[in-house]
């Protein structure tokens, strides 16, 4: 009996022991497969539930003028997006609470915030529970968001609500509307549309350069991308003790223009004023250093608001200074002259026969405005004579006035960091007719940009000296260390500082009493300048009526600071240059060097004497 | 005396090595907790400051803006304009320049202290 109690114990141990033994083998198992096969997989879901990494965007670079004024800058905003469904049927209140802060129609919004069913492309059906309501919300926009979901009442708050309403109201009120975790930037212009043109505007879901300096700089002003790699606890908390990586963002590059804003501003208001006198289509205007090439101001009408770029046509956000080009007309007598006078073939005094007025060459008429017989070098700028001008050329010689007029920058870029430049058109000589040599040296048969047309006066200015036109100083980084410098650089000598003079002497004669633009002089200072008034060309010739009345010039004229150029594209009524663009001249050139401080160079007295003559 | 020391020490030695060292353990242990309560209390103190100066910067862009915006030349003729302050450019007539004369070779000389010869 005892035996086979005891044998009976023994088996009930023995099961007990292989139960056990296949239990704890079970377990060694599983701990095998977890820790040791599964190990990498169950790691990275891990980790996946815990470890996120945040990328962290740059800021875009700001840009400013030559004396520090801001002039585009970025800042980080929201985009915010809500989740329909934990709206339920409160959405048309929601809506009617969200549209004046969000700036939407409020049908609209209650469109997008009403829950509904979808079809997602894998044939499923579900509800919707992400609608983006606005992008580029500024942060202050959402905090008011925010406040006012939290604030949100659905209810009369006297009627108890169950705790599953209260559950439903709460979260609506925490979650319902959010802010995408996507940083998003959105550019701001603290000048308006000051300079719009050459600061270009930015675009598209990645914030990059559309046109101006925004394009060309992108990569400096775009700056790197930084990132974090960091741990959450159950709430979705970063725990900062665990953060694993931190690489910060470099944010972009500051960009110094050569730009004045308070030059550009004088600019574009005149420039204003002209639009609306002349009834013009367009008005562009350039004022630069000569020394230096710097671009001071750079304007064109009509313009466009850079926040808000597509809310005008595409015509209108066309930088036109480097874009398009025109016959510059009696402007490039200055090219012909300043050729003839630096080859020793012509001087100042030298005589030609104007003709009359009327000069047959190869088969056509070239004529004057008025008629003139013997005019020297000096008259024939002063009058503006294309018989004269013609005739300068002509001895001159096709090939070498062209070589002149590829040497003062005409037919090809002269590499401003601006979008979109071109060389304008200067045909090669074995395309020129006979007809040519009477035409070209009067500025026909050639098209230049305006920026073309004023680096020419301004290396006249300069001492003969081309200048690249300048418009970025420097590069600097967030702590204003420099990180690149554009210096100003010399394309090439044209002609001799002698001759550089000579051709100032005779148009600062342009300005002066019986010249063409007497209405560009100003009161303290002398200018050299050069009208110009050309038909505008289109299919099958000229077109009757349509002019591009311009004037380009600069001053003191011995010591030149400024150089301007004003053109008025189809302006009604008047259309000479001398008429049209001259008095737009002398504003801006006035109001600049007063801007500027530019110490006058004529006393008062020989204004008014002048004036009395 | 000797004998009787001897035998406390073998009857007490061992507890006490066993107090020490749980004591020991203990206050390994709770060391440890303290330092992770540490580092945990100042993960959420640098959160906090990281947070600060997040917004600190965020309010210097905003004030930097608005004070670019302020400083813009159209905003300035506006304000000109709406409060009628009738301010214009100065016309060079209304200038005085004051030029600065390079000092000459004898202007030099005379602000020189003066030498005398040695022998």
């Amino acid at each position: 009996m005892m035996e086979s109690a005891t044998s009976k114990g023994r088996r009930w141990l023995l099961a007990c022991a292989v139960f056990l033994l296949l239990a704890f083998s079970g377990l060694a198992y599983r701990l095998v497969d977890l820790q040791v096969y599964r190990h990498d997989q169950l790691r990275d879901t891990a980790r996946g539930n815990t470890t996120r990494t945040v990328i962290v965007h740059p800021r875009r670079g700001d840009i400013f003028d030559a004396n520090g004024n801001k002039l585009a800058t970025s800042r980080f905003v929201k985009t915010i997006c809500a989740d329909p469904v934990m709206l339920g049927s409160h959405y048309p209140a929601v809506a009617r609470a969200l549209a004046p802060l969000l700036g939407l129609e409020e049908k609209e919004l209650e469109a997008k915030l009403k829950p509904r069913l979808i079809r997602t492309p894998s044939g499923q059906v579900k509800t919707n529970r992400y609608v983006r309501l606005k992008r580029k919300v500024l942060p202050e926009v959402f905090e008011q968001i925010t406040r006012t979901m939290a604030e949100f009442s659905i209810d009369d708050p006297s009627v108890a609500l169950d705790r599953k309403k209260q559950r439903f109201v709460r979260d609506m009120r925490r979650r319902a509307v959010f802010a995408d975790r996507a940083e998003d930037q959105l550019r701001l212009y603290p000048a308006g549309t000051l300079g719009a043109h050459v600061l270009g505007f930015v675009g598209g879901d990645d914030h990059r350069g559309k046109e101006g300096l925004e394009a060309v700089l992108d990569s400096k002003l775009t700056g790197a991308r930084g990132w974090r790699v960091i741990e959450t606890d159950s709430r979705k908390r970063e725990q900062v003790e665990r953060r694993v990586q931190d690489v910060p963002a470099r944010n972009g590059l500051n960009a110094f223009l050569t730009l004045d804003a308070g030059v550009q501003n004088i600019v574009e208001s005149e420039l204003k004023l002209a639009m609306e006198k002349h009834l013009a289509a367009g008005v562009t205007a350039i004022v630069v250093r000569p020394r230096t090439g710097d671009v001071l101001a750079m304007a064109n009408l009509p313009t466009f608001d850079p926040r808000y770029p597509g809310d005008v046509e595409a015509a209108a956000r066309r930088n036109r200074a480097v874009t398009d080009t025109f016959e510059p007309g009696s402007t490039f007598k200055a090219v012909t002259v300043a050729g003839a006078l630096n080859e020793g073939l012509v001087t100042l005094e030298s005589r030609f026969h104007c003709s009359d007025g009327r000069f047959l060459y190869a088969g056509k008429i070239l004529r004057d405005h008025h008629p003139y017989g013997l005019l020297s070098v000096e008259k024939i700028i002063t009058k503006s004579s294309n018989i004269g001008s013609a005739k300068v050329g002509m001895r001159l010689g096709a090939p070498r006035l062209y070589q002149y007029i590829r040497d003062f920058g005409f037919g090809s870029r002269l590499g401003i960091q601006l979008p979109g430049e071109v060389g304008g058109i200067v045909h090669p000589l074995e395309k020129w007719t006979k007809l040519s040599i009477s035409r070209v040296p009067m500025g026909h048969e050639v098209a230049g940009t305006p920026l073309q047309i004023v680096m020419m006066m301004s290396a006249i200015a300069n001492e003969g000296r081309l200048m690249k036109p300048r418009i970025t100083d420097r590069l600097e980084d967030e702590q204003g260390r420099l990180v690149l410098k554009y210096p100003a650089k010399s394309i090439r000598q044209v002609v001799s500082p002698a001759v550089a003079r000579e051709v100032t002497k005779a148009l600062k004669t342009v300005v002066a009493l019986g010249g063409t633009a007497r209405r560009a002089e100003l009161d303290y200072y002398t200018v050299a300048g050069k009208t110009g008034t050309a038909q505008k060309a289109g299919r099958g010739g000229y077109i009757p009526g349509k002019y591009y009345a311009s004037f380009v010039g600069f001053l003191p004229a011995d010591r030149p600071e400024l150089c301007i150029l004003v053109a008025v594209d189809e302006p009604q009524g008047d259309y000479y240059g001398g008429l049209v663009a001259a008095p737009v001249f002398k504003k801006i050139a006035e109001r600049t060097a007063s801007y500027l401080g530019i110490p006058p160079d004529k006393k008062p007295e020989e204004s008014a004497a002048g004036d009395r003559h | 005396m000797t004998r009787r020391n001897g035998t406390m020490l073998a009857r007490f030695g061992p507890a006490v090595k066993a107090a020490v060292i749980c004591l020991v353990t203990c206050g390994l242990g709770l060391g440890y907790v303290w330092q992770k309560q540490q580092i945990a209390q100042l993960g959420k103190e640098i959160k906090g400051l990281e947070m600060r100066l997040g917004d600190l910067n965020k309010e210097n862009k905003e004030l930097g803006d608005t004070l670019a915006q302020l400083k813009s030349p159209q905003v300035l003729d506006q304000l000109v304009k709406q409060w009628h302050l009738e301010l214009e450019m100065p016309r060079p007539s209304q200038v005085v320049v004051l030029e600065e004369k390079s000092p000459t070779r004898a202007d030099r000389d005379s602000s020189r202290p003066t030498q005398t010869a040695s022998r």
